[in-house]
């Protein structure tokens, strides 16, 4: 994978974010090479994750630590987010759903990039349309709060120019294998299929 | 995390860098649809053997997508400019009061199918929405649009197709 400075990154992801639904002109990115047994980009070495402790949307403390032994995919949105962040949520939904019994192995973590428009109703009203209201622990908090782990899994959130309240951020899924190492990363315009391919996987890898 | 910052780099370059490529073919050669959703939005109830002998549009769609909201007129244009050929809504993971009201609102009146759990969108491969299927009138696979369409890009997709 060639090196590119984290400045051009945190630009790619920003200006990738707002993309029509994920659709247009960007194109599947996948693994590049062909040892790769994980359908999204692989992560050599996997890396162990970063600490992730926020209260979900009810108040509930969630701690990514206590998913050892399971899959987790770990994504950053926001419940306004007019392109992205409902591609994103509905192709997890897919995933799960043609997982079948198999998805129980696997947790779905959300965190806000909008502290400020991110809360208890609009995060239950966001869930409820997309169909996921108890299949996805969603996370909010402070500024503070949030923004210590953006900073800690490398995202990028923050108001976007385009004013409407819209919020500029990274949109990826990062994939956790079971062990609790972050091996693969999905773009904001994956498949469903990979999740289908990669989870199992993931899953095994204790 | 570092080495996951340089792997989030490639990813993303990739997707920018990149273009996605619409699918191509002749109505000889093309590949064939995936099968339709059965549950039905609006009716009547449609499948592709159904379809077959004019070009369709199959489109992909949801009352959560803003670029759908762009795409919606455009559509709602072209079903009364349609001349032997015919155009399928695919609602993608939606709730179905909100899928009733977009429909409602743009005035569609063409068949719409449902598909909550997003398996038969899965099928079709896309990974973006809007995305516009053309179907040649043997049901293979002419094009795929991907983003929001103008009637221009309708129309031309569809004669092409056959």
């Amino acid at each position: 994978m060639p090196k590119i400075p984290a400045a051009v990154l945190l630009a790619i992801l920003a200006l990738s974010a707002l993309a029509g639904c994920g659709g247009s002109s960007q194109s599947q990115a996948t693994a590049a090479s062909g040892e790769n047994h994980f359908s999204g980009a692989e992560a050599s070495p996997p890396q162990p994750e970063a600490p992730l402790r926020l209260d979900n949307y009810l108040g509930e403390p969630v701690n990514i630590a206590s998913y050892k032994g399971k899959a987790v995919l770990v994504t950053f949105i926001y419940t306004h987010c007019p392109d992205v962040c409902p591609l994103i949520v509905s192709h997890i939904k897919t995933a799960l759903a043609l997982l079948g019994p198999k998805a129980k192995d696997v947790q779905v973590v959300a965190v806000s990039t909008d502290p400020r428009g991110d809360n208890r109703k609009t995060v239950a009203a966001f869930l409820k349309a997309h169909g996921m209201t108890g299949r996805m622990k969603y996370l909010i908090g402070t500024r503070a709060e949030l923004g210590r782990v953006w900073k800690s899994w490398n995202i990028v959130a923050k108001p976007a120019k385009a004013g409407r309240d819209l919020v500029e951020h990274s949109a990826l899924i990062y994939g956790i294998a079971a062990d609790g190492k972050v091996t693969t990363l999905y773009p904001a315009n994956f498949r469903p299929a990979q999740l289908v391919h990669d989870v199992p996987l993931l899953a095994a890898e204790a | 995390m570092r080495r996951l910052l340089y792997l989030a780099v490639a990813v993303g370059a990739i997707g920018l860098i990149a273009l996605e490529v619409a699918t191509a073919g002749s109505s000889s050669g093309a590949k064939q649809a995936p099968a339709l959703p059965k549950q039905v939005l609006q009716g009547p109830p449609v499948t592709l053997a159904k379809l077959q002998g004019k070009p369709v549009l199959i489109d992909f769609w949801a009352s959560w997508c803003e670029p759908c909201r762009e795409e919606a007129p455009e559509i709602a244009r072209l079903q009364h400019s349609l001349a032997g050929a015919a155009i399928v809504g695919i609602d993608y993971t939606d709730q179905e009061e909100n899928a009733r009201s977009f429909i409602h609102k743009y005035g569609w009146t063409f068949p719409v199918l449902s598909d909550p759990d997003g398996i038969y969108g899965a099928r079709f491969g896309f990974s973006g929405l809007p995305t516009a299927v053309v179907l040649d009138p043997d049901g293979g696979v002419s094009a795929t649009l991907r983003g929001p369409q103008s009637l221009t890009d309708f129309r031309r997709a569809m004669r092409e197709a056959g």
